[in-house]
């Protein structure tokens, strides 16, 4: 056997394009804050094991698994069989650490009481939850989008009536239009009703929260739920698909008001209607038509390119790198014709390009207002996403 | 209602230095922990892990003397436990394993799941020289400057590995 060609045919190589989106990715996380670490999930994975694997709860705990060995088992990055003495001159690590006796002691990631159940078509709940849902498609574009009437008190999670799409995509923090697959009962038609309760010394997050992705325990227990209860499989893939990159084109015309709360133009509320109030900092208005408006007081630019995704028809990938928050006051044309209620979205008939040096009636084009109103790019590319694939899902058993 | 220890929601911030060296050595951590784990999503999680870590902690000297040798170690010591666990754990259907880079299913994907097994039984510092030599295609000489060691260590410690690999490949332990 030739060890050569065996290391040459066999050995796995990364394909540059699985580095860039990999290391980005793995940049963004660690950009995140505040993020979870943890010692040791052997009991945190057990319920979740149905998982192939999932973004961004599902690296967490990918983490936390490296983690424990890494941390516990053996000594800070020495691997298990460390094969006698050694005169390196990346020397082993001298710190051995030792245990953190600020550590507190959490439950696991799971809630500690959850009643399922589903909602009956001749309900009053089932009647309000399927006419959000309608509301939901014509303003976001997403069937089972965020519902806004669940409630997070201390403790205590109640969630209305929900499809299991809706609850994916919150517990998975994903886009809507990138969860795919499962039974049509799964996706629209079948809602429950969820009432948890939270185990004591849980992390206090807001509904906000919850609804940008950014309560990763919360979201780890929908997904304990999820995969106890509805037996759900997910695969997540990485598929090239055409998208915006946001970049940066003049920096200087990014800027953050210091005050804790900025008031809202007087023209932003269409005639007739009364003004809202200041915005306070991570607040935003955002107004959907024929012109779209968006309004915010130091949010992320992360926070932004969701809320682009809608009137731009595809999805926005952050490229600028900002990690700064900013205020946003932008008014454009949306990409497509944003759909009203009842009728879907259309692509625009092909734009007549302006002649040069003429500025065209109305508001501008989404890419031209990003660079003129807040010196940013949007730039037509094709770049790996990653895509959750509903595999097995049961309708739950009883409580 | 099982308890488990969680240690803490970490506020720290990615200093600027540290996102600096992320963007020098990040590909060579992710390459050498893909190369080891096979699994992309292994990949990023040891990248993650060691900078996670480097976050939290203070600084190992050695890491501050020469990031990139320090990166490199952690992700060939942490892939290798990865590989080591997943063993024990006798996960066996790693469907992103048979994937990478089999051209068909059948022999290539047993070859390739061999091979990972039988890297991760070996000493990792001959991890560290081999994934140098076959992945990163780093000359006798370039990984002795690299690692510190004389050319004659690092062309000997190859010719043993290569003995030790041919003999778990034929007869896996």
């Amino acid at each position: 056997m030739n060890i050569d060609a065996v290391m040459k045919k066999y050995l796995p190589s990364a394909p540059e394009e699985r580095i860039e989106s990999g290391t980005t990715r793995v940049l963004n996380e660690l950009r995140r804050k505040p993020y979870v670490v943890r010692e040791s999930l052997a009991q945190a994975l057990a319920p979740a094991r149905g998982f192939q694997f999932a973004w961004p709860a599902g690296i967490v705990m990918a983490v936390m698994l490296v983690s424990a060995l890494v941390w516990r088992q053996v000594p800070p990055f020495s691997a298990a069989k460390t094969g006698g003495a050694d005169h390196h001159s990346m020397a082993k690590s001298s710190r051995q650490q030792a245990p953190d006796p600020s550590k507190i002691t959490f439950p696991s990631d799971v809630f500690e009481l959850a009643s399922v159940k589903m909602l009956s078509p001749s309900s009053e709940a089932f009647k309000a939850v399927t006419t959000e849902e309608t509301m939901q498609a014509a303003f976001t574009g997403c069937p089972g989008g965020f519902a806004g009437r669940a409630r997070l008190d201390p403790g205590r999670l109640t969630i209305p009536g929900l499809s299991v799409l809706t609850l994916v995509i919150i517990a998975y923090g994903h886009d809507c239009t990138l969860v795919e697959g499962g039974p049509s009962w799964a996706r629209s038609g079948e809602y429950y009703e969820i009432q948890a309760l939270l185990p004591p010394g849980s992390p206090a997050y807001t509904l906000q929260d919850l609804a940008k992705g950014q309560a990763p325990t919360l979201q780890r227990m929908l997904q304990n739920l999820l995969a106890e209860r509805f037996r759900l499989v997910l695969k997540r893939e990485l598929r090239e698909m055409p998208v915006y990159a946001l970049t940066v084109a003049n920096r200087a015309k990014l800027k953050l008001s210091p005050a804790e709360t900025i008031p809202v133009p007087a023209n932003f509320p269409p005639p007739g209607f009364p003004a809202p109030p200041p915005l306070g900092r991570g607040q935003k208005f955002q107004l959907m038509g024929s012109e779209v408006k968006i309004f915010a007081h130091a949010i992320s630019m992360s926070e932004l390119v969701k809320d682009l995704r809608q009137a731009a028809g595809r999805i926005v990938v952050d490229k600028t790198e900002l990690r700064n928050l900013f205020d946003v006051d932008l008014k454009f044309t949306p990409e497509i014709t944003l759909p009203t209620l009842g009728t879907p979205a259309t692509s625009p008939p092909p734009a007549i390009p302006p002649v040069p040096g003429t500025s065209l009636p109305g508001s501008p084009t989404l890419r031209l207002a990003l660079e003129e109103q807040l010196g940013l790019k949007l730039e037509a590319t094709k770049l790996p996403i990653e895509v959750l694939s509903i595999e097995k899902v049961e309708r739950p058993a009883e409580n | 209602m099982s308890t488990i220890a969680v240690p803490r929601v970490s506020h720290e911030t990615l200093t600027q230095d540290l996102e600096d060296i992320f963007r020098e050595h990040s590909r060579l951590v992710y390459r050498t922990a893909y190369s080891i784990t096979g699994s992309w999503q292994d990949a990023e999680d040891v990248l993650q892990t060691i900078f996670v870590r480097l976050l939290e902690r203070e600084r190992p000297v050695e890491f501050t003397r020469s990031p990139g040798a320090y990166l490199y170690r952690a992700a060939v010591n942490a892939s290798l436990n990865i590989v080591q666990m997943r063993k024990r754990r006798n996960v066996t259907d790693d469907v992103e394993l048979l994937k990478v880079a089999a051209p068909e299913p059948g022999m290539d994907d047993e070859m390739r799941r061999a091979l990972l097994e039988a890297i991760a039984q070996l000493n990792p510092r001959a991890v560290e020289i081999l994934i140098l030599h076959y992945e990163h295609n780093y000359s006798d000489a370039e990984i002795a400057k690299m690692l510190g060691k004389s050319r004659g260590t690092i062309a000997v410690t190859l010719y043993r590995t290569r003995a030790r690999l041919k003999k778990l490949l034929r007869r896996p332990e």
